[in-house]
């Protein structure tokens, strides 16, 4: 009998405890489905694909994707794979849309599609920004004060689902599942579905702590550039991106926004080899690789280097990923000169470099086509120099696209040929290409010879034309 | 009446044919299949920083009375043991002679002694120039592992034209073409004439397709095999020089007449580099022969013509250059190796491999400095170093490595001193990368 009674008091108390509880947390879910929906937008676009084997065809994919309003006057940021090529150079290459989204229009929830346009992107930061043509919705407020970055913190992530949907707002309770330490730390998150791609991300107490990033969902293009990490989002907080959405990067071919580069390969300076270098007393990185014409060359750095310090900065590594800190310095650098120490032969040296903007990836490279002659082709730049090995200065042209049986195809070149002659002249820029193409319009010579280099092989080749 | 007549005296006549090749087959056969080999080397080979055992089944023909025996480079390289048998069935040792990579080709000498034999039968050399195509030939050897195997065809081509693929190479000679069936492990036997001549060595199958079978005619068979029997090797010339045929370069000059033959590349550090030679020149005589390509089939008797030349030879070029003629000696250099070198490390669990000129121009190395390294093995020293196949090792600990009888001299140094930790410096493209050989703790 006490014990029935007993059971009955806490079970009494129970119930006064759960349900305000309970009516705290619908409130909550519902609270933020009603602000992210004027915050939320669903972004329609056109990914341009081009074939390497078609000069004049582009095949274009609709795509979806969610989008966040940051200001009053109608910028949206969301995932930086609405534009999958790298702005900036990296040491693998790829064919892929090397044109920014098209036809893009932008909806709230129901509501009138608004046009708008690409404004750029920050490849460190996966994040993009467009630009609607007229204001719409509110601009989503960021709490960016302290926050808590426990493992196991229960946060909410909402996104907005397609037309099929009609466009709702969907709610997901998820908690932080890891904290991958660096600057800033990753915090990642298990979504468990492939059809999220960006979100925003709420704490319990309704306040937006930042976005949601995922490198897995909508990769249906045939190009990926973010590894497949099933399942798994990153929550990026706002001290990551706020100075962005302040200062948008901009897409401008050769001129877009760029992170700075310094020109190194590095590698961990392991206590291991601190220890065969007698330099225990040093924490540094290791330079293997100073690229030529870089900043680092320039600013006497040499290979065997041991950086120790970045503009103040001590330096430390151990393992691979330790590396980040140094490179997110250099990329994010504001100040175009900076200092670094270096361990040289026993003796701490140092030196003033002069940071500059990294040298653009090929999607940002000039190209020119000739339709009739069947190819295109592109400036060289330093991915394509690194993945060809060829010297790092090396100037010239490369064959980026063959249109499948064109006159060029049947003559034998192929897409990655260097074209190092034309006509017996040598081809220096992509300026130079054009004025050929040109005449060769005009002239309508029945041959064309190009003098190209494949891999370490060199050889003529006669395109037939065909003109008439 | 008469048509029965002449209907009997068809079919007598086809007959007569039929028996007539029939005979000619078995006599043809039983001229070389008394001198077939069924060969079975054990290989010895690194792979990944490891040593490693194959054996493998080819074909072979004695050529000789004392037993010297003709086959394919890839049935006898890196052989540290031959096993021989006969048509006989008599089984018996042999010694590898000498290996021709450029050729596919090696020579082996049975070692007699061991059967108790003073000589054994052999089959003699045809003349592949004379070959036509149609000509019914058979082919001889050990399909699959299959020995004593007879296959019977036509000549499909008398010139075929192979571009180099990775090590599948053949830059002196075009090729006879079979559909007598030619499988894996025809490789280094005899295709033969209804004559019972050797007229090629079979060394190549196109495995997904259909008797498509290909043979080193005998004429060049016959040159490598005196050269290795007389020095060991062949030893050939070089310059430098890729070639281009010039039927549309003819087209593209608006010369349809024009003989030559076109220069489409000059090796870096080449004899031809240094002699002034350029990609683009039209080569129109060399040492006053005229020489023409016309079509790619014609490239492989220009290159066998600097080749047979005495090493240190001086060669004069008659070219045009910008529609001017000019003249230019080159000296040739000796052929480099086709392969180089193994060593292996067994105490940092890495093979190197010495720098070929092939590796070179390959690899768009800017020197031979160095050594390649081949392979890693998995949990050695060098694995832990993240040391990866394919980088070349420039340094340790600061110092140069200038080949690999240098790195060699060296490692034997190195080896003695176990606690002691290396610092290795390695290339892969444009990339460095400091790889750390840990000591062993004391």
């Amino acid at each position: 009998m006490q014990l029935i009674q007993n059971f009955r008091q806490i079970f009494g108390i129970s119930l006064m405890l759960v349900c305000p509880l309970f009516a705290q947390d619908v409130a909550n879910w519902q609270n933020i489905k009603e602000r992210a929906e004027n915050n939320l937008v669903n972004i329609e676009y056109y990914e341009e694909i081009q074939s390497p084997e078609s000069i004049s065809q582009i095949n274009k994919i609709r795509k979806t994707l969610s989008g966040v309003i940051v200001d009053s006057s109608g910028l949206i940021m969301t995932s930086s794979k609405i534009f999958k090529a790298k702005m900036g150079f990296s040491a693998s290459s790829h064919y892929g849309p090397a044109h920014p989204p098209k036809d893009i229009k932008v909806r709230l929830k129901s509501g009138e599609p608004v046009n708008a346009v690409f404004v750029g992107k920050d490849d460190d930061k996966n994040v993009a920004f467009i630009r609607t043509v007229k204001p719409l919705g509110e601009p989503v407020h960021f709490y960016n004060k302290k926050i808590i970055k426990n493992i196991g913190q229960k946060i909410f992530l909402v996104f907005q689902l397609s037309e099929k949907y009609n466009y709702q707002i969907m709610i997901l309770e998820r908690v932080i599942n890891s904290i991958i330490p660096g600057s800033p730390d990753k915090l990642l998150t298990e979504i468990g579905t492939q059809n999220i791609s960006f979100g925003l991300v709420y704490n319990p107490d309704g306040k937006n702590i930042g976005i949601l990033y995922s490198a897995a969902a909508g990769f249906s293009a045939p190009y990926s550039y973010a590894p497949r990490q099933s399942g798994f989002g990153e929550v990026i907080l706002p001290d990551t991106f706020s100075d962005l959405i302040n200062d948008p990067p901009t897409y401008k071919k050769k001129n877009t926004t760029r992170k700075k580069w310094l020109g190194v390969n590095m590698q961990p300076f392991t206590r291991q080899l601190a220890r065969y270098f007698n330099a225990e007393k040093y924490n540094g990185i290791l330079i293997n690789t100073v690229l030529k014409g870089s900043p680092a060359e320039k600013g006497g750095l040499q290979v065997g280097d041991v950086l120790i310090q970045f503009n103040g900065t001590k330096l430390k590594s151990e393992k691979n990923a330790d590396l980040a800190v140094l490179r997110n310095l250099v990329r994010e650098s504001g100040e175009e000169s900076i200092e670094v120490k270096v361990l040289r032969d026993a003796e701490i040296k140092s030196f003033k470099i002069k940071l500059t903007a990294v040298p653009i990836s090929q999607y940002l490279a000039d190209e020119v086509s000739n339709e009739l002659l069947g190819f295109s082709a592109k400036e060289l730049t330093k991915d394509i120099i690194m993945a060809k090995q060829l010297d790092y200065d090396t100037n010239g042209v490369w064959v980026s696209r063959v249109e499948r049986a064109g006159w060029a195809d049947l003559s034998g070149l192929r897409v990655g040929d260097l074209l190092v002659k034309i006509d017996n002249d040598d081809l220096q820029s992509i300026h130079q290409l054009d004025t050929f193409l040109n005449r060769f319009e005009k002239e309508k010579p029945s041959y064309v010879s190009l003098f190209v280099k494949r891999q370490s092989e060199t050889r003529f080749l006669f395109i037939k034309t065909n003109f008439n | 009446m008469i048509k029965y007549i002449l209907i009997v005296f068809f079919l007598a006549h086809i007959i007569f044919a039929q028996e007539n090749s029939q005979q000619k087959v078995l006599e043809a056969k039983q001229m070389v299949f008394p001198a077939l080999v069924h060969i079975q080397p054990v290989k010895e080979f690194l792979s990944s920083g490891e040593k490693q055992k194959v054996q493998v089944t080819g074909s072979g023909v004695i050529i000789s009375a004392d037993g010297y025996v003709v086959t394919n480079n890839h049935v006898a390289e890196k052989a540290n043991y031959v096993r021989c048998t006969l048509s006989s069935k008599q089984e018996l040792q042999a010694e590898v002679i000498g290996l021709d990579p450029w050729t596919d080709l090696a020579v082996l000498k049975l070692d007699l002694s061991e059967a108790g034999l003073d000589s054994v039968p052999f089959a003699t050399f045809g003349d592949s120039k004379s070959v036509e195509v149609g000509q019914m030939v058979i082919a001889l050897g050990s399909p699959l592992g299959l020995a004593r195997s007879l296959s019977l065809g036509v000549i499909s081509s008398v010139d075929r034209y192979f571009n180099d693929v990775g090590e599948m190479i053949s830059p002196f000679n075009l090729w006879i073409q079979t559909d007598a069936a030619i499988n894996p492990g025809n490789s280094g036997g005899p295709l033969v004439d209804l004559n019972g001549s050797i007229i090629g060595i079979n060394a190549r199958a196109v495995v997904f397709g259909e008797n498509l079978g290909f043979a080193i005619p005998s004429d060049i068979v016959k040159y490598v095999v005196n050269q290795i029997i007389e020095k060991g090797e062949v030893e050939r010339s070089e310059i430098g020089l890729e070639w281009q045929e010039i039927k549309e370069y003819r087209a593209f000059i608006k010369k349809p007449h024009l003989q030559g033959v076109l220069v489409a590349g000059v090796e870096k550090g080449s004899a031809a580099e240094s002699a002034g030679i350029q990609a683009g020149d039209l080569v129109t005589k060399i040492n006053a022969v005229a020489v023409s390509a016309i079509h790619l089939e014609e490239l492989p008797k220009i290159r066998l013509l600097i080749a047979n030349l005495p090493v240190s030879s001086s060669i004069m070029f008659q070219l045009i250059r910008n529609n001017k003629k000019m003249e230019i000696e080159v000296v040739s250099t000796r052929q480099g190796k086709f392969q180089g070198n193994e060593f292996n490390c067994e105490e940092w669990g890495i093979s190197v491999q010495e720098i070929t000129p092939r590796i070179v121009k390959n690899f768009q190395l800017e020197s031979d400095k160095g050594v390649l390294v081949s392979g890693s093995k998995g949990g050695g020293k060098g694995e832990k170093a993240d040391i990866r196949p394919g980088e070349i090792l420039l340094k340790i600990d600061g110092v140069a490595v200038e080949g690999l009888d240098d790195f060699k001299e060296k490692y034997e140094g190195y080896k003695k001193e176990r606690e002691k930790s290396f610092l290795l410096f390695l290339k892969s493209g444009q990339s460095n990368h400091f790889a750390l050989i840990q000591g062993e703790d004391k």
